[in-house]
């Protein structure tokens, strides 16, 4: 079911689940059948979780070289994993922290990529 | 935020990058490395396998968290270097749980004890092939080693008077092997190793250092001859972590898993063994594999000689006590090399057990229950399960069996890792050290004495920590490390991750544990070990074609089952080719075609008169065997063994004399 929301710039955006730009949006919509004016279904407890998730990542890969476009990578990419598949949510959830535990640890410095062509296999 | 959201929408239609990837010069194994996310532009995700690598900066590393990992990592932070645990298993999981026996400490608790006598039989059951010096360093420290675990937590059995509970085991003697049976083992019921790694691991979580648990090291980050870190896969995530650091510790254990039949877990893969291979370094003397002579017959599992030590006895199909023939003062606690010999010339004379008339029987039911019940329980549960049997009215079946491997990374008695040249002699390679059963200081040379092995991992453990310390300061500034190190440990873990071959990982596998079993068992002779050595060579090449499934990097199993064959193959033809060329008899290593020792003098006989040889015509003396990983050619060489003891006044070195029990 598609949720239509205004933007403040008046613009009709599609809300898209588990988006990276934590975008304010006016939470409002008019609904079809009644004249009462409903507030946006808010984000769920994991989808909050994710977002705060996120915020600590960034905020923790600062200061290291080459953390940042990595985590926006990861977070991207498992951005569309269907928001009823809780499990799969819930281990890179779980996975997720201790990987930021480990990055916040003084002793991670730097994050590289060995990388490979594919032509070349 | 704008920009974020049009990178995504280019990203997503994966719209190929206009700058075409400029043309590589190197070979197509290269992989180039950046720090992510810049140089982004040139490569995009549809063209290439990327693999990310995290680099960590510490004091030390300690690779592997088995009793000798553990005792170093902690040893290393209580004084006070930053320092990380990496470590494939989870500590607990480590194979010194399964130890069974004890730790030898001259401690006098059961009747008067020097740790000079202990040194004696530690030098005589190494059969002459031990540096006194690491055996004097071991021997001295035990009482202090062990007194320190009691402090720790460990809850040994005890005596009446509460002391510690010591028992008799194999080849431990008073007064210079003249004063009968000695009492020197102390021990936890049946299951030491694992009240030891427990305490050892409660005692680590008081410190703070970082442990990195199911990451599998890979290899050994080494420039100008000088190792500067580890790289490790983690297993979890399928990301590459570089350990950067100025001391690097190897505890990674044994390799029982080149045998078909063993005690060794799964996990026993001699990692550290072939990360130190593929460095350019040698390994010392792993042609002696010890046999344990007490394995139940098919499952493998061990039991422990601390049976023996209680009053167990062997038997033959004849029901006679066939010990008494081949050692008789020690009778069945003799060192385990000659009771492995002789429960194998017993089956191979026609008095084996059983309906193929091919193992032993141990026999346990003529002690008291309430003695089996107190002091091996363990064992009683385990002949049930895996054999079947009441201890307490049937007999155990059982075959000599692998269980430990002599031989390992070659250390001084401070645990510093050397190499040799002949105009130079030992050389310490900067920044590696090594401890436990994967080092070869070497205390237990041709054959390891029962017990001493744990004694081993705390001392060694405690004193590489120790020689750090003394070494090095906590902080330092690293030396500058190059960009791409341990590209080549990439690469090949890509190579298997997508190997398409013929032949699947367990196939070469069981190929080489086959070939090991039937070439390089207790009695070998020159023809089969010959035929050995072709047959394994053939196997190693067969490496190149392998099959792997998962093409996954997340919990890869397969992958790191393939990585630690390749591991095991290193370890198995260094193994059968040393065993090949030692024409001699030595502790474990005995041969059919040349069945007596062969010293630099003929100790049979009065010295009176008798010319020393030279080095190169006798086999007292260390094997250093390296390997070219492409071809699986094997290059030995070898290095004098260390006669003189720490400090001569305090205790005398032995002289090499005819070995009998």
């Amino acid at each position: 079911m598609k949720r239509i929301s205004l933007s403040n710039t008046g613009k009709v955006t599609i809300f898209s689940k588990l988006t990276l730009t934590v975008k304010v949006v006016f939470p409002g919509h008019l609904c079809c059948c009644c004249p009462v004016f409903h507030t946006m279904a808010r984000h769920s407890k994991l989808q909050k979780q994710v977002l705060s998730l996120f915020r600590q990542f960034l905020r923790a890969g600062q200061d290291k070289p080459g953390f940042l476009p990595r985590i926006r990578d990861e977070f991207r990419e498992n951005s569309s994993i269907k928001k009823t598949d809780v499990m799969h949510i819930e281990y890179l959830y779980r996975r997720g922290q201790r990987q930021l535990d480990q990055l916040k640890d003084v002793n991670t410095k730097q994050l590289g990529t060995f990388s490979k062509p594919k032509a070349e296999r | 935020m704008a920009a974020v959201c049009t990178a995504s929408r280019v990203l997503a239609k994966k719209v190929l990058s206009a700058k075409a990837i400029p043309a590589v010069s190197q070979s197509s194994r290269k992989l180039h490395f950046s720090v992510y996310g810049k140089n982004n532009s040139k490569v995009s995700d549809g063209m290439s396998t990327q693999y990310p690598v995290v680099d960590h900066e510490f004091d030390a590393v300690v690779v592997g968290a088995g009793g000798a990992g553990l005792r170093a990592a902690f040893g290393l932070s209580e004084a006070g270097f930053n320092t990380a645990c990496v470590t494939k298993l989870f500590p607990t999981r480590s194979h010194t749980v399964a130890a069974q026996g004890g730790i030898n400490a001259a401690l006098g608790n059961m009747e008067g004890d020097d740790w000079r006598w202990h040194f004696y039989d530690t030098v005589k059951g190494s059969d002459w092939l031990g540096d006194q010096d690491a055996i004097h360093y071991m021997t001295e420290q035990a009482p202090h080693a062990v007194v320190e675990l009691e402090n720790f937590g460990m809850p040994f059995s005890r005596t009446e008077d509460g002391k510690i509970y010591q028992r008799a085991f194999g080849g431990q003697s008073l007064k210079f092997g003249k004063g009968g049976q000695a009492h020197r083992c102390c021990c936890v019921a049946d299951r030491t190793g694992h009240s030891l790694l427990h305490t050892l691991y409660g005692r680590s979580l008081r410190y703070d250092t970082s442990y990195f648990v199911e990451y599998f090291a890979l290899d050994l980050l080494m420039e100008d001859g000088e190792c500067k870190g580890v790289i490790a896969l983690c297993m979890e995530d399928g990301s590459i972590h570089r350990f950067r650091s100025k001391n690097t510790v190897i505890a990674t254990g044994g390799y029982g898993r080149t045998y078909f039949s063993c005690t060794s877990a799964h996990t026993s893969t001699g990692d550290g063994n072939a990360m130190v291979t593929r460095a350019g370094l040698p390994c010392q003397d792993l042609e002696f594999v010890q046999f344990h002579p007490t394995g139940i017959y098919g499952a493998g599992c061990l039991i422990t000689e601390g049976c023996r030590g209680e009053g167990g006895i062997l038997i033959n199909s004849e029901g006679e006590r066939f010990m008494e023939r081949y050692a008789p003062n020690a009778k069945d606690l003799a060192s385990r090399d000659v009771v492995s010999r002789s429960i194998t010339i017993e089956i191979r004379e026609g008095r084996g057990c059983g309906p193929e008339k091919d193992h032993a029987y141990l026999q346990l039911h003529h002690l008291p229950p309430q003695q089996l019940a107190t002091r091996l329980p363990g064992i009683s549960e385990t002949a049930m399960i895996f054999a079947g049997v009441d201890v307490t009215k049937e007999p155990i079946p059982v075959l000599p069996t692998v269980h430990y491997n002599m031989g390992g990374i070659p250390t001084n008695y401070r645990g510093q890792v050397i190499t040799h040249t002949t105009e130079e002699g030992d050389k310490v390679v900067p920044g590696l050290f090594a401890c436990g059963e994967a080092a070869c200081a070497s205390v237990h040379g041709a054959n390891r004495l029962g017990a001493n092995s744990l004694l081993d991992l705390v001392v060694f453990g405690r004193a590489c920590a120790h020689t750090i310390a003394d070494i090095c300061t906590p902080g330092e500034k690293l030396s500058p490390l190059k960009p791409n190190a341990g590209e080549e440990s990439v690469a090949n873990l890509d190579k298997l991750r997508f190997a398409d071959g013929n032949m699947r990982t367990s196939e070469i596998r069981v190929n080489m544990q086959k070939t090991m079993q039937n070439h390089a068992a207790v009695f070998r002779t020159g023809k089969v070990l010959k035929e050995g050595c072709d047959k394994m060579d053939a196997v190693y090449q067969t490496l190149d074609d392998i099959k792997t499934f998962d093409r996954g990097i997340v919990w890869n199993t397969d992958l790191v089952e393939t990585l630690e064959l390749q591991n095991l193959m290193l370890n198995a033809v260094q193994t059968i080719n040393s065993a090949e060329q030692r024409q001699e008899s030595r502790g474990a290593h005995s041969r059919e075609d040349f069945k007596d020792r062969m010293d630099e003098l003929d100790y049979a006989k009065p010295l009176a008169g008798q010319v020393r040889k030279p080095i190169e015509e006798h086999w007292r003396k260390h094997t250093l065997s390296t390997v070219d990983p492409k071809t699986g050619k094997v290059t030995l060489k070898y290095r004098p063994v260390i006669d003189n003891s720490l400090d001569a006044e305090d205790c005398a070195a032995i002289p090499p004399a005819i070995r009998s029990y």
